[in-house]
């Protein structure tokens, strides 16, 4: 059995930051105090992912922050109801991605929302302008190929629990990701080049 | 072939990137690597486009309000925290952050305000000095009144520095006419008073040149010898002295010795002789300063009234007065006692901070104060700012030992004295400071602080401050004490009013 994956979580620091996510989410259905601190550790380690998969979705779109509490809030209830989880991470991804989709539904009955967003204006780092290309080429990307290769390469997820997110098997993910890899390669791997001229 | 090539260099490109080569793989790779240009940009090309993405996340930290929310929907009692995960360090002007821009914004302002203060006052000295003549009906309805026995009164000159200033601001020739005229009307008010008192009464400096020790009469002679000797005749007599002695000492050299003459330290001992010729100081120091009637009469004789108002003013404000400020700031007589401060600072700390604040507050790392000067050494006063502190403390729960780490923004209070020792100062602007405070945080854990710095002060009104600041804060854990220790630099602006 695979050893559950744990995140950012320091090395050196023993109490709710030493415990995996999954002793932190079995945390949850237990008293009060205990469960507020170890959603709070659950919510320090993950939420910039889930934030930045909202951002993706959304943009700056106000259902950004609406699936964003929404998600913590089901994965709250999940914990306090002893839900089984083996894969936090996947997991918070999954009840993201099941929001945003059916948001994404509604919003197409009244508002067209555009399918997939990169902002990439919160804070600065010095390869924006590549990202900001990676970003519009994911834009000439299928849906699942796109939803694959955010996961592995911006979200650092591994295959299987793309696998799980996306709900095929990890093999289809490997392929998804390698497809959509090679695919951006050949849009951008001529400015890549300039830009990344020694 | 050629596709399946390319499908074996794909997978060895993304086996690459997944870190899934095995050592046969590796090597194989390398080995294409070293004859195929195109792999290798195929490489390099994946490589930049992963760790490009790999920071998105990095750059997305939710907002603080929004986990804030969520955990008072939710009902946690704890406050969210999100971690700064590692962001590659920013380019541009960035280094300007929230904090510089709000103290450059508070600078500009505080300047700008300060220059419409110092021009406002400014036009107020100017709009006094216009409206002069009335002081001069004032002062000539004073000539009328009966004539005051003041021996005993100090006898006061014109500050012969003044007289000089206000003279090298005219014209040269006309600044030379002006004091041989002004000495010469001394001196012919000396010359009346000698007549009417004869040896009766009479004053003299031995430190100061003959003019000079004529131009320091007990007035109440003068004006006694004209209104009770010679009554309205003793008055066109002592004009016409003063008309002789103006126009026997109006030539160029005559003015250049009364100028010099003028010069001469009127801090000299002054004796007054008494009828039985007896010796005694007068009050000391001795400024010459004419009396009303007789800055009256220097007017009718054609002293311009800027000279006489000059030889009236006050002494300006020490230290202040010694810069080339505004009149209006020269005369200044009341102390600056308030002065309201806005700092920054940036600390490294120990423990050090492995964690984000828990909020990116628009206030931060900054402080105000308002102290009040005691005297020109020691102030007291009160400051408030809101800072990061890290944290590093360890207990116990549920049996098991837990350490945690946090990095608490919080804001604090507290009362500060500050002394700055005069007798360190390296200029009239420029001097050291050093400053105490405590106070506590918002979860009343004691904070103190200490600040050693400089302190420059271009304008009378406004200074800026920098120097070292060391800060310790203690907190308490299920008994125990913690504390988090910071050491840094401190910057800051200060208006006094």
């Amino acid at each position: 059995m695979k050893k559950p994956r744990t995140y950012s979580a320091p090395a050196d620091a023993p109490g709710c930051g030493s415990m995996s996510d999954d002793a932190l989410f079995a945390a949850l259905a237990l008293d009060k105090p205990a469960a507020d601190k170890a959603f709070a550790e659950l919510y320090s380690r993950h939420a910039t992912r889930i934030w930045a998969y909202c951002r993706t979705v959304f943009g700056e779109h106000v259902q950004a922050e609406d699936v964003f509490q929404e998600t913590f809030t089901r994965f709250l209830e999940q914990g306090q109801k002893r839900t089984a989880v083996r894969n936090v991470p996947a997991y918070l991804l999954i009840i993201a991605r099941n929001l945003c989709l059916n948001a994404k539904r509604d919003a197409k009955d009244s508002v067209e929302i555009e399918d997939f967003h990169m902002t990439v204006n919160d804070r600065p780092f010095e390869n924006r302008e590549l990202l900001d290309l990676v970003n519009r080429a994911m834009a000439l990307l299928s849906e699942e190929q796109r939803e694959a290769f955010f996961l592995r390469e911006y979200e650092d997820l591994p295959y299987a629990d793309i696998a799980s997110v996306l709900g095929i098997t990890a093999l289809s993910a490997r392929l998804r990701v390698s497809r959509a890899r090679q695919r951006i390669r050949d849009i951008l791997q001529p400015y890549v080049i300039e830009l990344t001229q020694p | 072939m050629q596709d399946q090539d390319m499908n074996m260099d794909d997978r060895l490109v993304d086996a690459a990137l997944d870190s899934e080569l095995d050592a046969a793989q590796e090597a194989q790779l390398y080995e294409r690597l070293a004859g195929d240009t195109a792999l290798r940009d195929a490489l390099r090309s994946s490589r930049a486009i992963r760790d490009a993405a790999r920071a998105y996340p990095a750059s997305m930290t939710p907002p603080a309000e929004l986990g804030t929310a969520l955990f008072a929907r939710l009902g946690i009692d704890v406050a969210p925290v999100v971690p700064a995960l590692p962001i590659p360090r920013a380019t541009g002007l960035s280094f300007i952050n929230r904090n510089g821009r709000l103290i450059l914004i508070s600078s500009i302002v505080l300047l700008l305000g300060g220059i419409a203060w110092i021009t406002w006052n400014s036009t107020n000295i100017a709009q006094e000095t216009r409206t002069a003549p009335d002081t001069h009906t004032s002062i000539a309805a004073t000539q009328q009144e009966p004539a005051r026995n003041d021996a005993s009164r100090p006898v006061t000159s014109a500050n012969p520095r003044q007289t000089a200033i206000s003279s090298t601001e005219q014209s040269p020739p006309a600044a030379t006419r002006n004091l041989t005229a002004a000495r010469a009307t001394q001196r012919g008010i000396a010359r009346a008073a000698d007549n009417a008192d004869g040896a009766r009464t009479s004053t003299e400096s031995p430190a100061v040149p003959p003019a000079s020790s004529g131009a320091a009469p007990p007035r109440g002679g003068a004006t006694r010898d004209a209104s009770g000797h010679s009554g309205t005749g003793g008055g066109k007599q002592q004009r016409s002295s003063l008309a002789q002695t103006a126009g026997m000492e109006h030539d160029a050299s005559g003015s250049t010795r009364e100028a010099q003459q003028m010069r001469q330290p009127e801090t000299a001992p002054v004796i007054h002789r008494t009828e039985s010729s007896e010796m005694t100081p007068a009050a000391s120091p001795v400024t010459l300063l004419p009396t009303a009637a007789e800055i009256a009469r220097i007017g009718a004789d054609g002293i311009p009234l800027r000279a006489v108002r000059e030889l009236s003013a006050p002494a300006a404000t020490p230290g202040i007065g010694e810069w080339n400020f505004p009149q209006s700031l020269r005369l200044r007589q009341e102390p600056l006692r308030l002065n309201a401060r806005l700092r920054g600072f940036r600390n490294s700390s120990s423990p050090a901070a492995t964690v984000g604040a828990a909020s990116d507050p628009l206030f931060a790392d900054m402080a105000v104060a308002l102290a009040y000067r005691i005297d020109e050494e020691h102030a007291i006063g009160l400051e408030a700012g809101q800072e990061a502190f890290p944290q590093n403390y360890s207990g116990s729960e549920e049996g098991r030992s837990v350490r945690y780490e946090q990095n608490l923004l919080t804001p604090w209070f507290g009362a500060l004295y500050r002394y700055r020792p005069s007798w360190a100062r390296m200029s009239p602007v420029l001097g050291p400071f050093a400053e105490a405070h405590a106070g506590i945080t918002r979860e009343w854990w004691p904070q103190t602080r200490l600040t050693l710095g400089l302190s420059y002060t271009p304008f009378p009104l406004l200074s800026f401050e920098a120097g070292l600041e060391g800060t310790l804060l203690a907190y308490p854990f299920q008994g125990s004490w913690f504390t988090t220790r910071k050491l840094g630099v401190t910057y800051g602006l200060v208006v006094s009013f």
